[in-house]
């Protein structure tokens, strides 16, 4: 009997425990929500007047290599706008690839008092709610390589069906309009991938008979292509091309080898690996000729100069129009000496390249797609 | 399992213990009860020291809003925990019912409300399928992960789609003194906690996570009790999904998967164990809104969140640290008393039920 009270006793503490937590937390809200309930952007936003504003950047994902470039060229263009005064701090936080830690981590750097938060979402929609509660407290939100769907977000973007399109008409060319085609596409359930997808089937029904005869979701990762290819292989025939969406050609190549395949024409996507791959497949055979296309980590900085821009009264539109860089044949050796290992073909840009690309957004002149060589990438 | 690991119950042919055991068993439960509420209030503490502005009514909302979806998903974890068994397939099923809510139920009322339902019966055939096929619960529920997310990519092929309004208008309320996120996780915690804890089907339900032998032989429906429980966190489930659509105010098939394991380590830290039965609702609420409070707190503090994850794993293995040393430490008072057996235990419970 005694035995059953200190049971209930228990319980009963632990509830009061309990409530007594929870009730201090609203309690400690409760107590100084008349300072600031109704101040909306007044706490939190300091642009304009006064100190230089402070910049965040809310990353989803440490992932791939492209993506470790582009942390490297948003962190170097920070640098450099505190460096010159044009804003007085900069923080970032990485968020596992987990949508809601980073809302949590936006919402965070909301009541941090920043007064922009540079967004590479690890959803397209799971932030909005976030990214809508940080606009109307008048920060403003940028959003690189994956966008979101909020419309008070400004975004920097690509053009995604070129990726998918370029590759596609190179292998059909290549392959005189008739052949077998194995598709590696990225997370399943994301918007890149779908779109690149499309790109990809609606150019071939296009251009002649390629067909489609096996395809596996590879995370734009090399080690998964490798793995995912390599078990779907002993169940094809006959491929002739590969078509990625970057971050998978090298690992496809292997995984043909190592299957001890001959290697088909494979579609690159601008990494290191993968441009040193094919230089080494042409130097072996000559005749292998393919295409390399991809998006450049050198929109982060991109980014944050939009940013700063906006943040110093330049007129920026809601969207930014940003190119991809095709590597042809011919441009590749260049490439290859100077993209660094494990690095990805890129340049960054600088503040007035960004203040260009705006004026060309305006003028709706922004290619979707840069063909140069190193050094010569223009904006 | 180990002697000592029920917390209230005890053998049944235990002669009284002598006072000193009694003392060291009060101590040992307060000190672990308490774990997740110090941490949530100390981790609460350091973000206002850091950040002055979280303490008030808007920092706060900012702060907690996002905590709702993890809560609700840790309840459903909890009840499926309180069962024994372990859901892998919690965070799918959010971004399922995620893409439901946002396809179907904003378009037509009714049919979403259709679906949701069948979402709840597919949890509860979940858990007639673990319990009378006998399918460990870990390897059937990371299967049906798989299943939930390539049915919500077949309802949401990609990210998009608007959330019913009112879900949004209801979420974003501004409640008088203490914001709306703070009402609703004291609410749910309380209601999960009396539910199990106060209600005799309460009992029954930790019963049969307990021991289903022993709660069979005492009479308690044990099929029924566990379908209840799937019931719960399938309910439970739904209503992350749809706390999480009102909040996103869109859908992601993929929004909720990586939230699986912040679930499991929030009834963890909140003091329930992996035993069955073992649960505590209002502990695992405060250990649910403490693990999210931590990337913020991080971000605040300018630490890398490259860390959140270990600091994370550093915070379960101290709470399990706690609760072990103090087990071991209550069990070094009264070695002398026979050691109680869980299953006994749980039987003797529901005799007197």
């Amino acid at each position: 009997m005694a035995r059953r009270n200190h049971g209930r006793l228990r319980r009963i503490g632990a509830l009061c425990l309990g409530v007594a937590a929870l009730a201090a937390v609203g309690a400690g809200c409760g107590s100084s929500s008349d300072s600031s309930s109704g101040g909306g952007g007044a706490s939190t936003s300091g642009g304009g007047g006064g100190a230089a504003p402070k910049i965040a950047f809310s990353n989803s994902t440490l992932g791939n290599t492209w993506h470790q470039q582009l942390i490297r060229s948003i962190e170097t263009a920070a640098r450099d706008a505190q460096d010159q005064g044009l804003i007085s701090g900069f923080t970032s936080a990485n968020a596992n690839g987990n949508p809601s830690e980073q809302a949590n981590q936006i919402r965070s750097f909301v009541v941090g008092g920043y007064d922009a938060i540079l967004v590479d979402a690890s959803s397209a929609t799971a932030l909005n709610g976030a990214i809508k509660q940080a606009c109307a407290r008048g920060v403003m939100v940028l959003a690189v390589d994956q966008t979101v769907t909020e419309k008070c977000s400004y975004s920097l973007v690509e053009d995604f069906r070129p990726i998918g399109q370029t590759q596609a008409e190179f292998m059909s060319e290549a392959l005189g309009g008739r052949g077998s085609v194995l598709e590696i596409r990225g997370t399943a359930g994301t918007l890149p991938d779908d779109i690149m997808h499309r790109a990809v089937v609606d150019t071939l029904k296009q251009k002649g008979d390629l067909r489609i005869v096996g395809s596996v979701y590879a995370d734009w990762t090399d080690t998964t292509a490798q793995q995912k290819v390599s078990t779907l292989l002993p169940s094809l025939s006959r491929v002739d091309a590969v078509i990625g969406q970057g971050g998978d050609g090298h690992g496809a190549v292997v995984a043909f080898q190592n299957a001890g395949k001959q290697v088909p024409i494979v579609g690159f996507g601008n990494r290191a690996e993968e441009l040193q791959t094919w230089a080494d497949l042409s130097r072996k055979d000559p005749s292998y000729r393919s295409v390399s296309i991809s998006t450049m980590p050198g929109i982060g900085s991109a980014g944050i100069w939009a940013i700063v821009a906006k943040l110093h009264g330049t007129d920026v539109p809601q969207t930014i129009d940003f190119p991809l860089l095709k590597i042809p044949q011919e441009n590749l050796a260049a490439w290859v000496k100077v993209t660094p290992k494990g690095g990805v073909a890129s340049t960054d840009v600088t503040y007035d390249e960004t203040k260009a690309l705006i004026e060309k957004t305006k003028a709706g002149t922004v290619p979707t797609v840069v063909t140069a060589t190193p050094g010569n990438v223009t904006f | 399992m180990a002697p000592g690991t029920v917390t209230t119950r005890t053998g049944p042919r235990q002669p009284a213990r002598p006072p000193r055991a009694l003392a060291g068993v009060r101590r040992r439960l307060s000190i672990s009860g308490v774990v997740p509420f110090a941490l949530l209030v100390a981790i609460l503490v350091l973000i206002v020291v850091v950040e002055p502005q979280a303490a008030t009514y808007d920092g706060m909302s900012l702060l907690l809003i996002g905590a709702l979806p993890v809560a609700f998903a840790t309840m459903a974890q909890l009840f499926v925990m309180a069962a024994g068994d372990i859901d892998l397939g919690i965070g799918a099923f959010v971004g399922l019912v995620n893409a439901l809510v946002v396809v179907v139920l904003s378009e037509h009322g009714l049919t979403g409300a259709l679906a949701l339902a069948a979402a709840v019966l597919g949890y509860v055939a979940m858990g007639a399928l673990i319990t009378v096929r006998r399918i460990p619960s870990l390897t059937l529920t990371f299967g049906m992960a798989s299943v939930w997310l390539g049915l919500a990519i077949v309802v949401l092929p990609t990210p998009g789609g608007t959330a019913p309004l009112f879900l949004i208008t209801w979420l974003n309320t501004t409640t008088p003194v203490v914001p709306l996120p703070v009402i609703v996780l004291v609410v749910l915690a309380v209601v999960c906690q009396l539910l199990l804890f106060g209600t005799r089907l309460g009992v029954r339900l930790r019963a049969v996570g307990a021991s289903p032998v022993a709660a069979a032989r005492a009479g308690v429906p044990v099929l029924r009790m566990r379908l209840v429980l799937y019931a719960l966190a399938g309910l439970m489930g739904v209503l992350a999904g749809l706390a999480l659509s009102g909040q996103t105010g869109s859908g992601d098939a993929n929004g909720a998967v990586t939230i699986v394991l912040t679930t499991v380590a929030a009834v963890i830290v909140g003091g329930g164990s992996f035993d069955g039965g073992d649960v505590n609702a209002l502990g695992a609420v405060a250990g649910a809104v403490a693990l999210g409070l931590l990337s913020s707190l991080l971000a605040f503090l300018n630490v890398s969140s490259d860390y959140t994850l270990g600091l994370q794993g550093v915070i379960l293995i101290a709470a399990v640290g706690v609760r072990v040393g103090s087990r071991w430490a209550a069990r070094l008072q009264h070695r002398h008393a026979p050691p109680a057996r869980r299953p006994a235990g749980a039987e003797q419970e529901v005799e007197r039920v």
